[in-house]
């Protein structure tokens, strides 16, 4: 059965809370690092600029280490709104690999590179529903980083370009994402 | 948005004059019932909108439909949408002040092109806040029109219309004896005159005479009875 969301909310805050008080006990330790080598994943609030179009909505993402300092990911994005009287949606999924840098004392800096698709909806409600439906293939390159809030909780920002395909020719979306990133425990 | 493969101008180095703002629904099929839908991938290929008034002005749809111009002309102008390379069809806007912003919805098949809706967004002060006095979006009386949508009642010299989209709170008197008829694009003739019948689909150019909050009247000087 699912938790309901306030379990998950109180689940994290005192994960957080946990942390700040070690970290208070410890005045000098950085946020250890849990296991780099274990899996995370992570859920975010995600806007993307779709042709002329700008489209809020969520990117979730999971990801494991398969070489140092790399690690293979899957991504998932939907995003709605509307452009010109017309609602539009977008679906984005995409996998590949991201490169983790040198961390900093909270920060874990990473640069990631997919390939995927995306399957555009362009919905129009007057006298008549009008449907009208696209999927590009492609790719996107990244650039993002985690602020430790804990050895599993991170903050996490990334801005993303995705470069897609259709019959209508080449198209170059930004995204830019900002959510929570969550790493299991080894 | 950026196109990456070429032929896109959105310039508006200084931002007056009318926006456009539009989607394309490619291949897009309907249903008159709001509950129900259907939908169809589009097999199109690039297209591109270009002023017919500016051909510098000119843009590249997205892989998703929209596309926005700016720097249009006040008065009127008219898009050409063509696809690969090939021109399938026009649609021509008018009675536009400066510094309106236009909203359309363009349905687009291999062999025409069909305005589906218009709105107009005024930025000036000059209609945008002020209570609507014509019941066609884009509408001003004593100016030029252009509608599409179907043929509700009527005959070939006296009809009324139902406009595409929610261009037009209800239907259109058309007066046509004056106009010239034509039939998927072939020349006018008597028989294509006869070709209108109740629920036909026809584009009307004309001259919007009359247009208040409840009815409008267009007197027409060209009828095109489009292909179902």
């Amino acid at each position: 059965m699912k938790p309901p969301a306030w379990t998950v909310l109180l689940f994290l805050l005192a994960d957080v809370a946990g942390a700040s008080a070690a970290a208070r006990a410890r005045p000098a330790a950085r946020p250890a690092a849990s296991d780099p080598s274990s899996p995370d994943v992570s859920a975010a609030y995600s806007f993307l600029r779709a042709g002329e179009a700008h489209l809020h909505g969520a990117d979730v993402s999971a990801s494991f280490r398969f070489r140092p300092r790399w690690r293979l990911l899957g991504d998932l994005s939907l995003h709605s709104g509307s452009f010109a009287g017309t609602h539009l949606k977008q679906t984005n999924f995409m996998a590949g690999a991201r490169r983790l840098f040198s961390p900093g004392r909270h920060w874990q800096p990473f640069a990631q590179v997919m390939l995927g698709g995306a399957h555009s909806t362009s919905t129009f409600e007057g006298s008549e529903v009008l449907i009208s439906s696209q999927t590009s293939w492609g790719g996107t390159v990244g650039l993002g980083t985690d602020y430790r809030l804990s050895p599993h909780w991170a903050i996490r920002g990334q801005g993303d370009y995705l470069i897609l395909h259709s019959s209508a020719g080449w198209d170059g979306d930004p995204r830019l994402s900002l959510g929570l990133a969550y790493r299991f425990p080894r | 948005m950026l196109r990456c493969g070429g032929g896109s101008n959105p310039a508006s180095p200084s931002g007056s004059g009318v926006k456009l703002q539009g989607v394309v629904l490619q291949n897009a099929t309907g249903n008159a019932s709001s509950a129900s839908v259907s939908a169809r991938s589009a097999t199109a290929g690039k297209i591109v909108v270009t002023v017919q008034e500016n051909s510098s002005l000119s843009v590249t749809v997205s892989g998703n439909g929209t596309f926005e111009i700016q720097n249009l002309p006040a008065g009127g102008f008219t898009l050409i949408f063509s696809v690969n390379g090939v021109v399938v069809g026009q649609i021509t806007i008018t009675a536009v002040s400066e510094g309106t912003t236009i909203k359309i919805v363009v349905k687009l098949s291999d062999k025409d092109v069909e305005l589906v809706d218009l709105e107009t967004d005024d930025d000036n002060g000059q209609g945008g806040d002020q209570p609507k006095t014509c019941m066609i979006n884009g509408g001003t009386a004593g100016s030029n029109i252009e509608l599409e949508g179907n043929v509700a009642s009527g005959d070939s010299s006296q009809f009324k219309m139902r406009v595409n989209g929610n261009r037009a709170g209800d239907l259109v008197d058309v007066a046509a004896s004056g106009a010239s008829y034509k039939c998927n694009g072939d020349k006018g003739t008597v028989d294509c005159k006869a070709n209108l019948k109740v629920g036909v689909k026809v584009h009307v150019r004309g001259n919007l005479t009359a247009c208040s909050t409840s009815a409008a009247s267009v007197t027409a000087t060209q009828v095109m009875i489009q292909k179902d």
